[in-house]
């Protein structure tokens, strides 16, 4: 009978332990305002020393985690919008600043290639002679 | 405003071209909700809404109408000013694969980009909140139009174009825009220079 008193009133207590620990993780889940995730993308091998990876404050009167974003731009591009937006809001994002070349638009690091470019926007540049940027009227 | 039919090639050639394949903003990266929003006009119009509520209506407008005066300055400033205008200017191979037809897609490029920023200057400077800090009534309210058409107005500059002379509403526009903070930051990480001072 006592044995039996004994692991009632364990299982209790310990029953009564797990319900706390459980209850504690989730409000210490709720009250996290930090993106759950990584903010590196893993999408693509974009890994090279040149990256850079700005990670902001979040934003004051969020309620909810920011997504983790990641653009692709290039020095005073139409991208220069882009940049400025997130800077103005004080986004936390990733870049990748890109290079065109022969084949089309690469990471200026080298650690993208336009092929692998191709998968993350629909067309990325890729161009159909060797050089049709050419700008020159005469040439 | 007509359009000219007549038009003088380039002066000079460009040597900073814009790849059209970018922006590309990837959300969530490596999860299975991962999307890849693309096109400047939707980037800018899904990061303002990131921003919260009292931005997104700062940014995009207070009430419908301004936001569909926005909505009418991004898809205006993208469309025609940039894939248009500069799409021709430096990229004629999309409109033609005749390369001896270049300069004549290249200079009606040009044409379209002038005449596209009068219409912008009309355009932006219609609006309350742009008309009252023109006036010295106050600073107004920066959107991410005005932001937008900023990157155009420098791209004008780099075209040789006389920006402040000939569109002195988009100049008070892009002048006002380059005075942001944020933007002074941004600049000096791409390592451009101001051009609206």
């Amino acid at each position: 009978m006592c044995l039996l008193f004994c692991s009632t009133f364990d299982f209790t207590l310990f029953s009564t332990l797990l319900f706390f620990l459980y209850y504690y993780r989730l409000s210490q889940q709720d009250l996290t305002l930090q993106p759950s995730r990584s903010l590196a993308p893993v999408s693509h091998p974009n890994t090279g020393p040149n990256r850079i990876t700005h990670v902001r404050p979040l934003l004051p009167n969020m309620t909810t985690p920011l997504p983790s974003l990641t653009l692709y731009r290039r020095n005073g591009a139409c991208t220069l919008a882009s940049h400025i937006l997130l800077t103005h809001l004080n986004i936390p994002f990733t870049e990748v600043i890109m290079d065109i070349g022969e084949g089309g638009l690469h990471a200026a690091d080298g650690s993208l290639s336009n092929a692998e470019y191709r998968k993350i926007h629909h067309s990325g540049c890729q161009c159909p002679s060797p050089k049709p940027w050419r700008l020159s009227p005469d040439r | 405003m007509s359009l000219p039919q007549a038009v003088a090639p380039l002066a000079r050639p460009l040597t900073r071209p814009n790849p059209p394949d970018i922006p590309a903003l990837v959300v969530d990266a490596g999860t299975p909700s991962e999307t890849v929003v693309t096109e400047s006009a939707a980037v800018l119009t899904y990061l303002a809404a990131l921003g919260g509520p009292e931005a997104e209506a700062r940014l995009l407008g207070r009430d419908a109408l301004r936001r569909g005066q926005t909505a009418e300055l991004l898809t205006f400033t993208s469309a025609t000013i940039h894939g248009q205008g500069y799409g021709s200017i430096w990229r004629p191979l999309r409109f033609t694969d005749d390369e001896a037809a270049w300069s004549g897609v290249q200079a009606k490029g040009r044409a379209v980009v002038e005449w596209a920023y009068g219409v912008l200057e009309q355009k932006l400077a219609g609006r309350p909140a742009a008309a009252a800090a023109a006036s010295g009534a106050g600073d107004g309210d920066v959107g991410v139009a005005d932001i937008y058409a900023y990157v155009f107005w420098r791209w004008g500059v780099e075209l040789g174009l006389d920006m402040k002379g000939k569109f002195p509403r988009y100049y008070s526009v892009a002048k006002r825009v380059e005075g942001l903070a944020s933007v002074q930051k941004t600049l000096q990480v791409e390592e451009l220079a101001p051009l609206a001072a």
